[in-house]
């Protein structure tokens, strides 16, 4: 016979650049209402599934990162919930797949989750806000399933040309796609 | 699923967290590190005002007399403030002590001030304060700065939200005149010489408010087995699990997000080490977010 496990971890949160900002307004947007968990730092190909024992050995030794405040980044992959013996996971199609554009055009990405459905619609967020900027940060599913974001560029998104990434999460199934946007210096003001 | 929602009546304690600082400042050099600043103001005064670093500022003390005669006092005689033993009579000098804000927090605790003051070569008098019962003002709480072995000797008036301490009255039977001229000084050191008032100590608690929020985040057994990264997909673009995830499914908590209705990312904590996460085990975690 074994202790009951009746332990609960107490960990401290940090609020993000989005959270201060949220809370700041102090009009009632600041209003933590869901949760998610994150594995970022683990390396699955380290699970040994042949082990009899230990198999997850190596993984608990990695080193976890401190939280950063930065929204973008602060979590990357979600864990999901899915039925015992799923073999596939959802994933995310984006057409185009990656952009380029003149500085001051706007570009649509349109978006669909394969393999799972995203009813309550997908976010994105721009790593450069100086290169663009999304007139939509979410964006509610249409009759087939599809979203929709516009990126515009230009003077009144950053000014800058260049090179970033849109990163595009499924609100139900986390999953994730990195958009490439080129933005192009034509156009560009002297 | 990957977001799950809280039950806010069930999950989530919020609380407010008082901390209280212990300040005692003995010495010059003390106050100055903690941004506090005593002066003597006058309202016809031609001098400047000194800040707590030490560096004469372009500030005449008598606008820093009529600062604190209109917003602390509410007077609209701008060179006279009452006299605090008796508030009919006015006065237009009186010393004052201001706390910086990076000491005072959110503010200093009502009934928590004591203060040694010299007067010359008179023997040293201790003034405590004295905290109003309801709060009148529209500087926020504020309470009378006494005497400690006379209380009804009323030498001052202490604002608890601003940190400020303006001695305007005392008796001078009493041997606690703070209304004797600008030259008499009111600085910082152990005791005064003849003709100066000086601060021999003074102590008070701050205070700093916080709010704390504790969301007991679930991961019951059938959820958060899989995980969307990248290292544990065989096949990205089909979607397929890595094969040494299928038979047994497992994850690794390392990284709990908190978001609004929106989706935003408002908070993160992290576990150290990873919480290893299947279909035969459950796991809590009491998050905590102070703001």
């Amino acid at each position: 016979m074994a202790f009951l496990d009746s332990s609960t971890a107490v960990i401290d949160a940090i609020l993000t650049r989005k959270g201060r900002e949220l809370l700041a307004k102090n009009d009632g947007s600041f209003q933590i209402t869901k949760f998610a968990f994150g594995d970022d730092e683990i390396n699955y190909q380290l699970y040994d599934a042949t082990k009899a024992t230990d198999q997850d050995a190596d993984i608990l030794n990695l080193p976890v990162l401190e939280p950063v405040s930065n929204e973008n980044v602060a979590l990357l992959y979600r864990l999901i919930t899915l039925p015992k013996g799923s073999l596939k996971i959802s994933a995310l199609s984006v057409t185009p797949t990656s952009g380029t554009v003149n500085y001051g055009d706007s570009l649509t990405i349109n978006v669909s989750t394969d393999n799972g459905q995203d009813p309550q619609g997908y976010a994105a967020t721009v790593r450069d806000t100086d290169i663009g900027a999304l007139n939509n940060t979410t964006s509610t599913p249409d009759a087939n399933g599809d979203g929709t974001f516009t990126v515009r560029t230009g003077a009144n998104a950053g000014g800058k040309s260049g090179q970033t990434i849109i990163d595009i999460t499924g609100v139900n199934s986390g999953a994730r796609k990195e958009f490439t946007l080129t933005v192009s210096a034509s156009g560009a003001a002297a | 699923m990957s977001i799950n929602n809280y039950d806010l009546n069930r999950d989530v304690i919020n609380t407010e967290v008082l901390s209280k600082t212990n300040y005692e400042i003995t010495s010059a050099t003390a106050a100055q590190e903690r941004n506090i600043n005593s002066f003597v103001m006058e309202a016809t005064s031609t001098g400047f005002l000194v800040n707590a670093k030490g560096t004469t500022t372009s500030t005449p003390l008598s606008a820093a007399f009529r600062n604190i005669s209109n917003y602390f006092f509410s007077s609209s005689a701008a060179n006279r403030i009452p006299v605090a033993q008796n508030n009919i009579a006015t006065t237009g000098i009186s010393r004052v002590i201001t706390i910086g804000r990076t000491t005072v927090d959110d503010a200093i605790l009502s009934g928590s001030v004591t203060g040694t003051f010299s007067f010359g070569t008179q023997a040293n008098k201790v003034i405590i304060d004295r905290p109003e019962q309801s709060i009148s003002g529209a500087v926020g709480r504020k309470g009378d700065l006494v005497d400690q072995t006379d209380i009804t000797n009323v030498v001052g008036t202490v604002f608890y939200d601003t940190g400020t301490l303006v001695f305007h009255g005392g008796d001078y039977s009493k041997n606690t005149n703070f209304l004797i001229d600008s030259s008499s000084g009111f600085v910082f050191g152990p005791g005064a010489t003849a003709g100066n008032v000086a601060i021999n100590n003074i102590s008070f608690i701050s205070l700093n408010m916080l709010k704390r929020s504790v969301f007991f985040t679930r991961a019951f057994n059938q959820e958060f087995n899989y995980s969307n990264n990248p290292t544990a997909i065989a096949n990205a673009s089909l979607g397929s699990i890595s094969s040494n995830l299928t038979s047994n499914p497992t994850s690794f908590i390392t990284t709990v997000g908190l978001y609004n209705s929106n989706n935003e990312l408002l908070a993160v904590a992290k576990t150290a080490p990873p919480v290893k996460k299947d279909f035969d085990t459950e796991k809590v975690f009491a998050v905590r977010l102070q703001y």
